[in-house]
């Protein structure tokens, strides 16, 4: 069932959002070779914490960490280690939640550690642009879910990519996972319908190769089945009367 | 953090899109076809264990999970009778399922 909120409701969720982004923020500042994944995990704990608020992946489902950190092949959901370390070329997904108020926040992005190679560069713009072009898409009165999706897709096959299937973006409110299913591909004018109030998290994840993926041992780590790159890009949106607002994006 | 948006096994699936739009199944194993998430549906009935119909995700939606007792149950007595039992019990639009197109078809013409 899709919950949707109110104008006081999504005013609580701005505060979730931005202490998500704030720690996004303070986590892209610290990738650089030779940091580990888990001192990233522990900054962006400490500033979540310091702000009053819940790390909302911690102990979601089991998940470790405060945040997903994945790094080149893999695509999401990588637990933070203090044996994995970032170096130069690498490309680093970083994925935070906060949970204040009642409300979570989710939102990820891709940061490459020094010089990275063009391509990756490329990825990384191509998978932001997708979000956006996603986002532009959005009707709010007379919108589809199919139509985010699609947006998405189309775009990321243009430029030589290929979008993960098996994972979504999905609504966002008082639990970190709602109703409804947000994918990454779709047929425009087809799917839920959007109305204001609604609050989902849009996060396109591209990989430069094929679009299959498989988890790893660990039951987290998913990574891309042939190798490739994948990159992410995640912001929880509200849709409401003034258009569509980004939760979570600080400047 | 993005979510599992496959249907795994004990999930109750109703078609959106086909000719069998609006029957109920349930949903056996997952995969993928041309990079598109795929389930394996079957009702016990017109779709059985030995030959389940391959329906896109996007052409199915969610409308149930078996209990986790019913997934037990289930993988005992994995049998047509058991599936068709379970989809029997999700259904709750019996009547109309696989009709629904052809009223519409007769409220059309």
């Amino acid at each position: 069932m899709i919950i949707v909120k109110t104008a006081d409701q999504i005013r609580r969720m701005k505060l979730a959002g931005r202490i998500t982004g704030e720690a996004l923020y303070l986590a892209r500042e610290m990738v650089k070779e030779g940091v580990t994944t888990k001192q990233i995990d522990d900054k962006i704990r400490q500033h979540i914490e310091k702000c009053g608020a819940k790390p909302s992946f911690l102990g979601y489902g089991g998940f470790p960490a405060s945040a997903c950190i994945s790094i080149n092949n893999e695509v999401i959901h990588g637990i933070p280690s203090p044996n994995r370390v970032l170096k130069e070329g690498d490309i680093v997904k970083i994925d935070v939640g906060a949970f204040i108020g009642g409300f979570h926040g989710d939102s990820a992005n891709t940061f490459g550690v020094g010089k990275i190679a063009p391509e990756a560069q490329r990825l990384i713009d191509v998978t932001k642009h997708s979000f956006e072009l996603g986002v532009a898409a959005i009707n709010v009165e007379a919108g589809r879910i199919g139509d985010i999706g699609n947006a998405i897709d189309t775009y990321v096959r243009e430029n030589g990519f290929s979008t993960v299937k098996k994972y979504v973006g999905h609504g966002v409110g008082a639990d970190l996972h709602e109703d409804p299913n947000v994918p990454n591909f779709g047929t425009a004018g087809r799917g839920a319908r959007l109305c204001r109030g609604m609050t989902i998290a849009i996060e396109p994840m591209v990989n430069m190769g094929g679009p299959e993926v498989i988890e790893r041992p660990d039951h987290w780590t998913v990574v891309t089945k042939d190798g490739s790159l994948s990159a992410h890009y995640e912001h929880s949106v509200a849709l409401t009367a003034d258009g569509v607002i980004l939760l979570t994006k600080v400047d | 953090m993005p979510r599992d948006g496959t249907a795994a096994f004990g999930t109750v699936v109703q078609s959106v899109a086909g000719r069998d739009r609006f029957r109920v199944f349930l949903v056996i194993g997952e995969g993928m076809e041309r990079g598109y998430p795929t389930v394996k549906v079957v009702n016990g009935t017109l779709h059985r264990l030995e030959k389940p119909k391959i329906k896109h995700l996007s052409h199915v939606r969610v409308i149930a999970h078996l209990t986790e007792s019913e997934i037990a149950e289930f993988r005992i007595d994995y049998s047509d009778k058991k599936a068709a039992e379970l989809v029997a019990k999700y259904d709750y639009n019996r009547e109309n399922a696989g009709l629904m197109h052809k009223k519409i078809k007769s409220v059309l013409t």
